[in-house]
């Protein structure tokens, strides 16, 4: 892996390797808990945190875990950051514990997390796997906060709890359920590929393998060269 | 030293970090704990007062008598009242009820807990508008407040919780109340008959089957003193099959005298009270089928028995001339 500046790896995590809209992963929080922002908020900043711990983590111990079980460590030590992190919320904000739910303790087998583990986090130092960490929570984040501003504006009228639309207008209360998730899952990622097309940062996509956002990483790999 | 490299190390390694982990989890958990037990706490009593306003904390009472459907009770600090948890078998499942007393025993407010009752039915005893009836109430008179008809069972269960919400009461606050007893009224029983005791029942002289159809009725009777005449009348009820079939008997008038049912085989609890005396009796002395209301919650059954009379009061014309004027 080349070199590249703690800033750029920041930043790459917030658009052009945004783990949501442009790697699509961890897509079934996102969709589930983005019915209202506030609640995109509260998931995005508790996988951030969950992110962070675990890329610092994994990436100081990246030389003492035996490549046999490194799976089964990392898998450990997210659980425990996640179990911490859901004891924090329910503790001192139980709202947004109760809202999240399930998908609190799903953080553990969210792929973004392990899936930075095992691309950045065991190659690289610490505090480029902390940069690493903070990029993909906040584009993580945003990307949840900016559908859950959509889906509770257009759904329910209000925008963290706050009436902007007049409730004497009627909302859209399918952008809350399901398949509103999807719809403004669906434009999100069109206007991010959009963005990245007209800045030249991504060629045209492929249908296919070559389309695929792993492709490089899965080419190394065919090429037993992951290393 | 191939082996402690493949598999030794490999192992402590997870082991070491399984228990540093684990070190962790325990260190927040304790810090955490009191917290999100006070948190819960709270929330608790928050719930608990809805059913007592005012209340600002409570502590649970240990129950030392045995009370069957008591789930728990609890005592406000300041000795304002108590809210009690009972439970009865409802109709889907249990109904608990979260009742609060004052410190006389008169009840504060009741709320339905979780509960499988029917929606429209039972479930109509869940809200919060018909545990509002019972606030005021004491032991003696919480049995006056009416159920929800088409929701016998839930309104019966209902009245039990009560009744041990007021022995949790009893038992938690060492008042002793005198709890009146839900008293069964005797279920109104549904009772079919055939065409010949219905027409013995409505018309005591006797009747003799008239020869023809009248208006596609296949079954119509004369009085034999000519003063009546019965016909049997059907209608779809709920269900396609079978038919609700019913006697009408009327007078040269064209009076209803009677309406008994043949054939009923309406939902139990709900459509099947459209068949009972007390409600075919309100049919008595009407001379169109329009002058009586449909029953609540049995809509379809009501409408059928409804246009089966109005079959036989349109067929009456045709037939009246046969009736001594």
């Amino acid at each position: 892996m080349s070199k590249q500046s703690n800033l750029k790896i920041l930043l790459n995590g917030i658009i052009k390797e945004n783990p949501v809209l442009v790697l699509i992963l961890g897509t079934c929080p996102t969709l589930a808990v983005t019915s209202l922002a506030v609640n995109g908020l509260g998931m995005g900043l508790a996988a951030t945190a969950v992110l962070l711990g675990s890329n610092i983590v994994i990436s100081l111990l990246r030389k003492v875990i035996p490549d046999k079980v490194r799976i089964p460590s990392y898998i450990v030590i997210i659980a425990g950051f996640v179990t911490i992190v859901s004891f924090l919320l329910e503790a001192y904000v139980p709202d947004i514990y109760e809202a999240l739910g399930l998908f609190l303790p799903l953080i553990v087998v969210n792929c973004i997390i392990l899936g930075r583990a095992e691309m950045f986090a065991n190659k690289n130092g610490v505090v480029a796997s902390a940069c690493d960490a903070i990029g993909m929570g906040l584009g993580f984040t945003l990307a949840l906060l900016c559908m859950g501003s959509i889906r509770e504006i257009l759904g329910s009228g209000t925008w963290f709890g706050l009436q902007i639309i007049p409730e004497s207008v009627q909302t859209m209360s399918i952008m809350t359920l399901a398949p509103g998730g999807f719809f403004v899952f669906g434009c999100l990622i069109a206007l991010v590929n959009c963005i990245l097309m007209r800045k030249g940062k991504k060629p045209k996509q492929e249908v296919g393998c070559s389309g695929c956002p792993m492709a490089g990483k899965c080419a190394e790999a065919a090429e037993g060269g992951c290393k | 030293m191939k082996f402690v490299k493949d598999f030794v190390i490999p192992v402590v390694v997870l082991t070491v970090i399984c228990v540093v982990v684990s070190a962790a989890l325990v260190f927040t958990y304790q810090a955490t704990k009191p917290i999100i037990d006070e948190a819960k706490n709270a929330e608790a009593n928050a719930a608990r007062a809805v059913v007592l306003p005012g209340a600002s904390g409570f502590e649970e009472v240990e129950l030392t008598a045995e009370i069957e459907g008591a789930v728990d009770a609890y005592k406000e600090t300041s000795g304002m009242g108590y809210v009690v948890t009972a439970s009865a078998q409802g109709y889907g499942g249990p109904v608990n009820l979260m009742v609060g007393f004052d410190a006389n025993g008169t009840i504060t407010g009741v709320k339905m807990l979780e509960h499988q009752e029917t929606p429209g039915f039972g479930a109509k005893l869940a809200e919060d508008s018909y545990g509002a009836g019972y606030v005021g109430k004491t032991a003696s008179d919480y049995t006056e407040v009416d159920g929800i008809s088409g929701a016998t069972v839930t309104s019966k269960a209902y009245k039990k919780a009560l009744g041990t919400a007021f022995e949790l009461y009893s038992a938690a606050s060492g008042n002793d109340v005198e709890i009146s007893e839900v008293v069964d009224e005797p279920a109104e029983e549904l009772v079919l008959y055939t065409v010949d005791d219905a027409n013995a029942a409505l018309v005591p002289g006797g009747v003799t089957k008239y020869e023809q159809e009248v208006d596609k009725i296949k079954e119509v009777y004369i009085a034999n003193d000519k003063s009546a005449v019965t016909m049997v009348v059907t209608a779809q009820g709920y269900h396609e099959e079978p038919l609700i079939r019913l006697v009408v008997a009327m007078d040269p008038t064209g009076a209803i005298i009677g309406v008994k049912p043949v054939d009923f085989a309406e939902t139990e609890g709900i459509g099947d009270r459209v068949g009972k005396p007390s409600y075919l009796d309100q049919y008595i002395g009407q001379t169109s089928e329009d002058g009586v209301d449909a029953l609540g919650g049995a809509t379809v059954s009501s409408n059928a028995v409804k246009k089966a009379i109005g079959k036989a009061i349109g067929a009456f014309e045709l037939v009246k001339g046969e009736l001594a004027a």
